[in-house]
């Protein structure tokens, strides 16, 4: 053992960079560095990849099947007098094209360790150099969540020993992080809403990543494998506070997370990889407590069910301690969560808070932001979820519709265009959620990137509005126009020409009806008998006649006439 | 802490050096500096420049790799974790 702390804090660390100019980096990197009591991060690094947060894995999520499966005297508890307290630490890649301090490209897969240098490798007198796109992105991200930046901030170094931490320390932001006392707005389908404070946003490095670590590591091997590509990853880490209640909450704040930085453009929705990993701190109390019991933190999780299940769980175990007069055994610990047991398991127990010995990184000069600079990136911002499902509310439109409409903001987007071309918003909104989605769906499109406009499926939302085609002449034509067989501001005279438009002109319908009755003597006979249902027939054949084109009303009506007129 | 391994007479040769640099500490610590605002850095008030963001595949890369003590395809090989 070398080294011999003094008390005051930046003794350590000093002697730790001179040792890594003595030339002992190697030493420290590679070999006999392995264990740190403090930092499990073998167990953090495992699971991932095998679970990853896609947009589809983002939709809303739903009451958790797991809850049934659950004792059914804790899960009583838990519903009627227990709540949980729930705060979240959601660690965000960045989708620069660069790594946070060195000009190694931010992309993985493909062959490991093929994008590091010295940098990122920590070799001695190697210099970290800040991209700057990964502070507008940081900083776009903050701004949506309402944070404050800070005008001035800086990095630190959390220092813990782990192979796939190359430098020994990561540097990320301590007391002074780059966002600051902001919020996040959650809508449930029943209406309610739930501001989530979101106590800060800072900056930090990713480390690499750990291959047959672990505990899915063959029995014998002696060895790990490390891959550095994700070294130096830019992630905003977003802390909230402890406002959630539920699972079913926490899953929602992910979500909204995650549809926020989507929005923003700060991450890669098509990333295989997980892009959000998540740690939850759980504790429970009975519904009106104020005191706070202890709390269970649950690591590195990437999907909603995931951090929904593993919530869900962890309340029905501690309640079930209590409960039964073994509240001792709820210890302050990092658990992991199972997810095909559907269970969380302890990974450690914490001795005391961890000691990172945090001090400022002396190889970075203070982090300085302009405040026009802020108010520039401020001004970007598209219309936040909150907002639009607000705005879609006014417009009368029911509250499944809007967060189906805001799920993924994309479609928000497309709908406001639709609805900005003078589409009235109740047809808007159903020929987007129905006929729209469930083309993207089938064909994995993106609405936004379909050859049909909103300028387009607004004429023709509005010819069938003023009766120039029938909603079933705009079902048949819609995948023609997704094919973009036809030209904004052109519909109209392209369903002329086809000969798409609906007949409206009563003389027109009563000759067709006319035409069909007369064929069909033994049927009207029977209709006049008092076989009234034969009236869909007829509805059928003149439908047919016209190919779907006659006014359904004019023709109802007409028909109506005729046929009683017949009948008296 | 890391495990690192040394030789008798590096721990020797650095005993000494790490005395030295223990003392120059004590020195410091000496000096009053009551009334002075603490500094998050030491060069706080000169703003560095950000970089752009544009990939640079670094040139030395297989020298790097090559210089890794163990390698399996092409990861870098570490002692078996936990
Ligand atoms: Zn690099």
């Amino acid at each position: 053992m070398l080294l011999v702390g003094r008390g005051a804090l930046p003794f350590p660390c000093c002697l730790l960079i001179s040792l890594r100019d003595l030339g002992l980096q190697r030493h420290i990197t590679y070999c006999r560095a392995a264990i740190h009591p403090l930092s499990g991060r073998a167990a953090r690094r495992a699971p991932a990849g095998r679970n990853t947060t896609t947009a589809a894995a983002v939709a809303a999520p739903e009451q958790s099947k797991h809850q049934t499966k659950q004792n059914k005297g804790g899960q009583q508890a838990a519903k009627t007098a227990w709540e949980a307290i729930v705060g979240i630490e959601c660690h965000i890649q960045l989708n620069t094209r660069t790594k946070a301090f060195c000009s190694c490209s931010n992309q993985f897969g493909g062959q490991p360790n093929a994008h590091v240098c010295p940098v990122c490798l920590a070799h001695p007198g190697a210099l970290p150099v800040l991209n700057q796109e990964t502070v507008h992105k940081g900083m776009l991200a903050s701004l949506a969540l309402n944070c404050s930046i800070a005008h001035t901030s800086k990095f630190d170094r959390k220092q813990y020993f782990y192979p796939d931490l190359p430098k020994g320390y990561q540097i990320s932001q301590y007391d002074i992080p780059l966002g600051s006392s902001g919020s996040l707005e959650l809508m449930f389908k029943d209406g309610t809403k739930r501001q989530v404070s979101i106590e800060r946003a800072h900056l930090e490095e990713d480390a690499g990543k750990l291959v047959h670590g672990g505990s899915d590591q063959l029995s014998g091997s002696t060895h790990s494998l490390v891959d550095y590509n994700r070294a130096g990853v830019p992630l905003l880490e977003v802390v909230s506070g402890p406002d959630l209640r539920s699972g079913r909450e926490a899953a929602a704040y992910a979500a909204e997370l995650h549809r926020i930085m989507s929005l923003v453009g700060v991450i890669d929705v098509h990333a295989q990889d997980a892009v959000m990993r998540c740690d939850v701190n759980v504790s429970v109390r009975k519904k009106g407590e104020e005191q706070l019991r202890t709390r269970v933190e649950v690591k590195n999780m990437n999907s909603l069910s995931a951090i929904q299940k593993a919530v869900e769980y962890e309340m029905e175990r501690q309640v079930e301690l209590i409960e039964s007069g073994r509240e001792s055994e709820i210890v302050q610990e990092t658990r992991l969560f199972d997810e095909d047991k559907g269970h969380t398991f302890s990974m450690r127990k914490k001795e005391g808070l961890a000691d990172y010995r945090y001090f400022p990184e002396p190889d970075l000069p203070l982090l300085q932001i302009e405040e026009n600079i802020i108010s520039e990136v401020k001004d970007s911002l598209p219309e936040m979820p909150s907002a639009a499902r607000q705005r879609l509310l006014q417009l009368k439109l029911p509250i499944a519709d809007v967060l189906t409409l805001t799920d993924d903001m994309e479609t928000a987007t497309y709908l406001s265009a639709v609805l900005a071309a003078g589409a009235p918003p109740k047809q808007a909104a159903n020929w987007v959620m129905g006929d729209l989605l469930g083309y993207c769906k089938e064909h994995k499109a993106h609405i936004g990137d379909l050859d049909l406009t909103p300028q387009l499926l607004a004429e023709m939302i509005t010819l069938i509005e003023s009766g120039t085609i029938s909603g079933k002449i705009g079902k048949q034509i819609l995948p023609d126009l997704i094919k973009g067989k036809v030209s904004p501001g052109s519909l109209e005279k392209w369903v002329k020409t086809e000969g798409l438009a609906q007949i409206s002109d009563e003389a027109t319908i009563a000759a067709m009806i006319d035409e069909v009755l007369a064929s069909k003597p033994q049927e009207l006979e029977q209709y006049r008998g008092g076989k009234t249902k034969l009236q869909g027939f007829f509805v059928g054949l003149v439908m047919k006649e016209s190919q779907g084109r006659v006014n359904p009303a004019i023709m109802n009506k007409i028909l109506m006439q005729r046929l009683q007129a017949t009948k008296s | 802490m890391a495990e690192i391994s040394v030789t008798d007479q590096e721990v020797e040769d650095w005993q000494h050096q790490i005395e030295d640099i223990v003392g120059w500490f004590d020195q410091l610590q000496a000096v009053d500096v009551s009334g002075v605002e603490p500094a998050a850095i030491a060069d706080g008030k000169e703003q560095g420049s950000l970089r752009p963001d544009v990939p640079r595949a670094y040139e030395n890369r297989d020298a790097i790799m090559e210089s890794v003590p163990n390698k399996e395809r092409s990861y870098v090989k570490v002692p078996k974790i936990m």
